[in-house]
């Protein structure tokens, strides 16, 4: 496991667990499958659409990658990658999972590459049909668990920066979570915003810890 | 390129919480622009979504239901 961090469901924090995916897992991408009864919400059908979508190209990007022998199933196989050649381009799907019992086994996925020069590309990031749709549990923070993830992966590899593509539909989040002044179709979270988000999330650790010792 | 930060302010984990009512849910380029983008064929249930998206009633695709130009005899 790469971490545990905060979620909310129904009003409630909990815990999900973020690891990289293995072999299986990927596969099991794969069997996303759209909800019987979908919402007459447009926006939300075309979330749910392109989150099985993403989740199927997911799997497809990371078996290209696995043949080649260029992907990473846990931080010992990236670090050891890493260690036999310092300019490997690698690539990893982050997977989140409830710490609860819960009737939704994944709660999303975080497809990202570690680049030649130690920089991390977020491809993208998906939440989990049942999650978007939100008809059992209303499950919150899903994407900043994973962002705060990867930004923790990029602390323990020294990487400098994250980057990625920002669409129309998207650009805002980043925005608003990443706390940068205006993002178009593109955000690189470096320097000082880097900074910004590494204290956040530590911050959102230590909320996670004292919490769990008040429970 | 040089990002700049909004407000230093460190955020909790509540404040963070709220800010995702609009969530985008998925996040990156869309399914579209990745599978070009890597040469992977989109699924045909994705594609069939796609044209009913276009369609206006009936899901019937728009282009299908325009009417071809008639041709003028020379």
């Amino acid at each position: 496991m790469l971490g545990s961090l905060p979620v909310k469901v129904n009003g409630v924090w909990r815990e999900a667990e973020v690891s990289f995916a293995s072999e299986r897992e990927v596969s099991g991408l794969c069997y996303w499958r759209i909800p019987h009864s979908l919402p007459n919400d447009e926006p939300v059908t075309r979330k749910i659409y392109d989150a099985v979508e993403f989740a199927r190209l997911a799997c497809n990007r990371w078996r290209y990658y696995h043949r080649q022998q260029l992907t990473v199933t846990n931080r010992f196989e990236l670090e050891t990658a890493i260690g036999e050649s310092a300019n490997a381009e690698l690539a990893m799907i982050l997977i989140a999972r409830p710490a609860w019992r819960s009737p939704i086994s994944t709660l999303g996925i975080a497809y990202l590459r570690r680049t030649w020069c130690n920089h991390l590309f977020l491809e993208f990031f998906a939440t989990h049909p049942q999650v978007i749709v939100q008809r059992g549990e209303q499950i919150k923070a899903v994407g900043d668990a994973l962002l705060h993830q990867i930004l923790a992966l990029a602390e323990s590899l020294a990487a400098p920066c994250i980057w990625g593509e920002a669409t129309e539909q998207s650009h805002q989040w980043y925005q608003d979570h990443l706390a940068i002044e205006e993002v178009r179709d593109h955000f690189f979270i470096e320097d000082e915003v880097k900074l910004h988000c590494l204290n956040e999330m530590h911050r959102a650790q230590r909320e996670m810890l004292a919490r769990r010792a008040t429970t | 390129m040089k990002m700049k930060l909004a407000s230093r302010r460190i955020r909790s984990m509540d404040e963070l919480a709220a800010l995702d009512n609009n969530s985008p849910a998925v996040c990156g380029p869309n399914p579209s622009t990745f599978a070009a983008r890597h040469g992977i064929k989109l699924s045909k249930a994705y594609l069939k979504f796609l044209r009913g998206q276009k369609s206006e009633g009936n899901g019937m695709h728009k282009l299908a239901r325009t009417s071809p130009k008639k041709l003028v005899a020379a």
